[in-house]
């Protein structure tokens, strides 16, 4: 009984998708009713897990489905960031099409599809399931990205996307087939038992096989050199992908990336040093190319890498003993908190076919919508990590965490790195506040996207007073 | 616990939440049509009004304590925890904070009632408020913070909130630098606070930083370090309490609304300093040399400021300096070790001189704004209350007995002659007869006499019932508060001090009742001396303003103070600035930045290559990089 507790969320939002994909055949449905169902599928999707979260006094680590799947506080706070992903990407979706004309209702039950892939990826405790779940959210996104097939840019994304992802997902086969040769069973509590009596680095299938499993968790957190696809299918996704893309995926990975990773201490030491050079060659090859870039939707994906380089700082300096992640949960809310929250504003300022999208097409905009103005820049102060924003708090935690690791240099250099992310956070800024606007355009129609974008500014704030529960 | 209690957090969140309230409602309807005044003036005065009440269950919540433990706590969350310093948002009452809060919560709700009369038909109405309700809170915070941090919290409050409240006229650009002078004087008082309290925490901090640990640990600190800390924390004292050498942002401050003036520059904010002193009382008691330099300092105040109060021609500025002169008495009491004493006269003072600007306000605004006491003249008759509630204002300045002003005052100087300063007790009694004579030089001119601008005193009439009650009100706590504490030399036994001695680490020197018996002789003496004078010169009824020439002239324009400071500080350091801008900013510092930053945005155009968009190229990417982790990898190998 237990077991369904656990994935209870994943069933509502699972059986969303199905009810709606069927409804889908349905004629009359209109496309704004779709949008508010999903949302509100999400949202009680959301109700139950903050439920599942807060009830039952349970042991740190549990168990479900003969450990196939595993529960913690650090999954269920997971789970809660990827059903407010797919919640503020449906209001964005839903503010998007009243410009853009290729909705059909199959679209949120793919969101729905990759939600629920995301929701059993965080619990994910064994090799096979992770495969299975990695699958079910990669290929709801693969299809999402393309949606739009009247458009060459779109299709060329999803091309780039599926190719390098089917290479990654290849690694993670191979990696999973490798440890199970290795240390005789694909769940982690086994994998966790033989390691603690083998040695890591005297098994060298396991080392072979932990090497293609991470690789393919950084590919998919876009960490250098896996980095390459990201700048390029941002750009070519629609809209609401993008923002359920960069937050929702990322927070799923992470979640299983550092449950992976806590498995074995020797394991983990080892891999630590290789993530050192990981973290800092992310950040600063995200921050090169941010600085370069005059589009904002690919500023805003090559500034997701210099964030995912922060969270393998969190994940370098996690403790495999009494691992709680709170950290890393942190800094995924306070991450995914500020970048839908650009997304959402994005969505009602965008025009058809985001025509608003290079740095200078901001011009002004403070003069012209002084209330997103200042949301876009509370966001973008978020992002740069300055207080009293949760972005600051994050980076806070993380870099402190990283100094009671004894990792001082990773903390200097992810400090640099965060002065150097303001040179592109703060020009959006700049743009918007001290120029003159040149060409202007209202966007017009009914939306829930700016609801989304003042719900998400306060609580930049409110995720910033809430202290990490370590 | 019966210490720990759950209201003490309400008493500064009720006008913070004022404030943020009229702030939100001033903030959506200043483009549009504003709320109605009513609305404003009611949650402007509700959070004062119930603060005074809770002030008062503190009083009787502290009074049905035992004495030897009479405290009340509450923290609220853990505010700051890095290494030793683990700072909570904690509120402490005891005696010292007990009675602050009665009479800031008292003169405060008066005050706000007062402004509702006075600045009705201000456009900026609801913002008024809500920067008077956030200055009651901030003072609150203040007085009621349990460790040193937080006080500074309020104590930065009250300086952003009287910033604000100084410049509240913006659109006058004298106005606007009154209020930046007194931002940037107090911050240099802040600055010695900040470091005070640092050493402070250096010294005794381990052991916990809020005020029960630090005064139980107070005997470790050393005696030059203590010196040091005492001295650090008076400078923050000198600028938020207007001593010299900071004295010179209070009387350009008056260029605030005058309500303002009555509450942050004369019964509360000012006063801050003085309760910090005695607040560390448990450090100055242990550094009798800081102590003496306090008292001198503040005597010399208040004789400078007596001085310039002679010969100004503003009401307002008048009163200023009276204030800068008072709040030198406190510190010479502070300074002798009789906290007791100079809170007494905190407390009385607030009272009274709170009357005497809100008496002020309401002639300025019968005479629409005419502050010119030489344009003013025989509004006895045409303002009657005003006038009464004023002549009792003025007794009490003035030291008269048996208003309030005099029990506190002589207070003062009777201790100052009791532990041996006898150098501050001579300056002290000449102050107050040049106290006596200012005062009622003031009122004499105002009041009496005939009308010198027949045009204004034609229009002249008596204000409101908003205004005038609280007048009343005061005029009764200027009459009688002095009775609370009365010397056992008129049979009195010292209610404020038994009170507070728990607060407070101060010895009660024994001394014949002779010694006592001079010391207030000498006061009545200079007080009569004061008076008369005035009496002679100002009450005939045609006194014209005299002509002043040499050093009368000098001291008119307050010894050229300001423009000293202005050639000796502003001049050169604005020189120095403008070098190091036209010098080293652009060649030695900004330099080597721009070049930094342009290479560093040549190289992200030079990555920008990498991004070619194809995929096999990405798909080459991937394969070195899982490469050289494997070739790396492969080397550790332990086998």
């Amino acid at each position: 009984m237990l077991d369904f507790i656990i994935i209870l969320p994943l069933l509502v939002v699972g059986a969303g998708a199905i009810a709606l994909m069927l409804l889908a055949s349905m004629e009359n449905l209109s496309e704004g009713s779709t949008a508010l169902v999903s949302i509100g599928i999400f949202a009680f999707a959301f109700a139950v897990q903050l439920m599942v979260s807060v009830s039952g006094n349970v042991a740190p680590y549990e168990t479900a489905f003969s450990g196939m799947l595993t529960a913690s506080t650090f999954t269920k706070v997971a789970g809660l960031i990827i059903l407010a992903c797919g919640l503020f990407s449906c209001m964005i979706a839903q503010t998007y099409f009243t410009q853009n004309k290729f909705s059909s209702p199959e679209f949120y039950s793919l969101m729905m599809f990759a939600a629920s892939g995301m929701l059993l990826l965080t619990m994910a405790a064994e090799l096979i399931t992770l495969f299975i779940s990695l699958e079910i959210m990669s290929l709801a996104i693969y299809v999402l990205v393309g949606y739009d097939r009247s458009r060459i840019k779109r299709s060329e994304a999803v091309l780039k996307y599926l190719m390098l992802g089917a290479f990654a997902g290849a690694f993670f086969t191979m990696g999973a087939a490798l440890i199970y040769g290795g240390a005789g069973s694909t769940r982690f509590a086994l994998i966790s038992k033989y390691l603690a009596t083998n040695s890591f680095l005297e098994s060298p299938v396991l080392v072979a096989g932990t090497l293609l499993v991470i690789v393919a968790f950084l590919f998919k957190v876009a960490a250098f050199p896996f980095h390459a696809w990201v700048v390029d299918v941002y750009d070519g996704a629609p809209l609401p992908v993008t923002g359920f893309m960069a937050t929702g995926v990322k927070t799923a990975i992470f979640a299983v990336f550092a449950n992976f990773i806590v498995l074995d201490n020797g394991m983990k030491g080892v891999w630590v040093d290789y993530l050192f050079y990981v973290a800092v060659f992310t950040m600063f090859a995200g921050n090169l190319i941010a600085i370069g870039q005059n589009n904002l939707k690919r500023m805003l994906a090559a500034s997701g890498i210099v964030h995912s380089g922060y969270l393998i700082i969190a994940l370098v300096a996690v403790g495999t003993e009494n691992f709680t992640g709170g950290v890393i949960i942190f800094y995924l809310a306070a991450y995914a908190a500020a970048t839908l929250g650009v997304f959402t504003a994005l969505a009602y300022l965008g025009g058809t076919d985001e025509r608003r999208d290079s740095f200078d097409d901001f011009k002004g905009l403070a003069k012209v919508r002084p209330y997103t103005a200042a949301a876009i820049t509370i966001f973008m102060l978020s992002m740069a990590g300055i207080p009293p924003t949760a972005g600051f708090m994050g980076k806070f935690y993380i870099i402190t965490d990283a100094i009671r690791a004894d990792q001082m240099l990773l903390a200097v250099l992810g400090i640099v790195s965060s002065i150097l992310s303001m040179w592109y956070y703060l020009r959006l800024v700049i743009m918007m506040y001290f120029k003159e606007p040149e060409e202007s355009f209202e966007v017009s129609g009914v939306s829930l996207a700016p609801v989304g974008t003042m719900i998400l500014a306060v609580s930049v704030f409110a995720i910033g007073f809430y202290p990490v529960f370590l | 616990m019966e210490h720990t209690v759950s209201y003490l957090v309400l008493i500064p969140l009720l006008p913070l939440l004022g404030a943020l309230l009229m702030g939100l409602m001033y903030l959506v309807s200043c483009k549009g049509k504003a709320f109605p005044e009513k609305i404003y003036g009611i949650i402007a005065c509700i959070g004062p009004a119930l603060t005074f009440i809770l002030a008062l269950k503190v009083y009787f919540g502290l009074k049905g304590l035992p004495e030897d433990s009479r405290y009340l706590v509450q923290d609220v969350f853990t505010w700051i925890k890095v290494g030793d310093l683990d700072i909570s948002m904690g509120f402490f009452a005891d005696p010292l904070s007990s009675l602050m809060l009665l009479f800031v919560t008292l003169i405060g709700t008066l005050i706000h009632v007062y402004s509702v009369g006075y600045m009705a038909k201000d456009e900026n109405f609801g913002k008024f408020f809500a920067y008077l309700n956030l200055f009651l809170g901030s003072m609150l915070i203040l007085v009621l913070g349990s460790s040193p941090v937080v006080m500074f919290v309020g104590w930065e409050g009250v300086g952003l909130c009287s910033y604000l409240l100084i410049s509240y006229y913006s659109t006058e650009t004298n106005n606007v630098i009154a209020g930046n002078k007194a931002f940037i004087v107090n911050r240099i008082g802040d600055l010695g606070f900040v470091l005070g309290m640092s050493l402070l925490f250096w010294a005794i901090g381990s052991g916990g930083f809020d005020y029960m640990s630090l005064r139980a640990n107070a005997e470790q600190i050393g005696p030059g370090v203590g010196l040091a800390i005492c001295l650090l924390l008076f400078v923050g004292a000198t600028g938020k309490s207007a001593q010299i050498p900071l004295y010179v942002w209070l009387p350009d401050a008056m260029a605030g609304p005058t309500p303002v003036s009555a509450l942050i520059h004369a019964a509360t904010m000012v006063t801050a300093g003085v309760y910090m002193v005695a607040r560390f009382s448990f450090i100055y008691a242990e550094v009798p040399a800081a102590g003496t330099v306090v008292a001198w300092i503040g005597i010399l105040t208040a004789l400078l400021a007596a001085i310039f109060g002679c010969f100004q021609r503003d009401i307002k500025k008048i009163l200023a300096y009276s204030t800068v002169s008072q709040l030198g008495y406190m510190f010479a009491g502070v300074g002798v070790a009789a906290y007791s004493a100079g809170i007494f006269h905190v407390f009385t003072h607030a009272f009274f001189k709170a009357l005497l600007f809100l008496g002020a306000g309401s002639v300025i605004y019968a005479l629409h704004h005419e502050q010119d006491i030489w344009r003013m003249g025989g509004l006895k008759n045409k303002m009657p209350i005003t006038y009464w509630t004023m002549l009792i204002g003025c007794l009490a300045l003035a030291g008269c007995p048996p208003f309030s002003g005099f029990f506190s005052k002589d207070e003062i100087l009777f201790m100052a002659l009791a532990s041996g300063h006898g150098g501050v007790w001579l300056v002290g009694v000449l102050v107050a007869a040049m106290t006596a004579f200012y005062t009622f030089r003031m009122f004499f001119v105002v009041f009496h006499g005939k009308p010198r601008d027949e045009h204004a005193y034609e229009h002249a009439h008596e204000s409101p019932k908003v205004m005038t009650v609280p007048l009343i009100v005061l005029a009764v706590g200027a009459c009688f508060a002095g009775y609370l504490n009365i010397p056992s030399i008129f049979g009195g036994h010292l209610g404020v001090s038994h009170w507070l001695a728990p607060s407070l680490t101060e010895h009660h020197p024994h001394v014949s009742v002779w010694l006592e018996v001079l010391a207030v002789a000498t006061s009545i003496a200079a007080f009569g001396c004061g008076i008369f004078f005035a009496w002679k010169k100002f009450y005939v009824a045609t006194a014209e303003e005299p002509f002043y020439t040499g050093l009368a002239n000098f001291a008119y324009n307050k010894f050229m103070v300001d423009e000293l400071y202005h050639y000796l500080l502003v001049v050169p350091y604005k020189l120095l600035g403008t070098a190091i801008s036209k010098s080293i900013e652009p060649f030695v510092t900004d330099g080597p930045v721009k070049v930094v930053v342009w290479l560093y945005g040549a190289l992200a155009n030079a990555f920008k290559v990498v991004q070619v968009g194809y995929v096999r190229v990405y798909a080459i990417y991937m394969v070195i990089g899982l490469s050289v982790l494997s070739i790396f990898i492969s080397r550790s190998l332990n086998l």
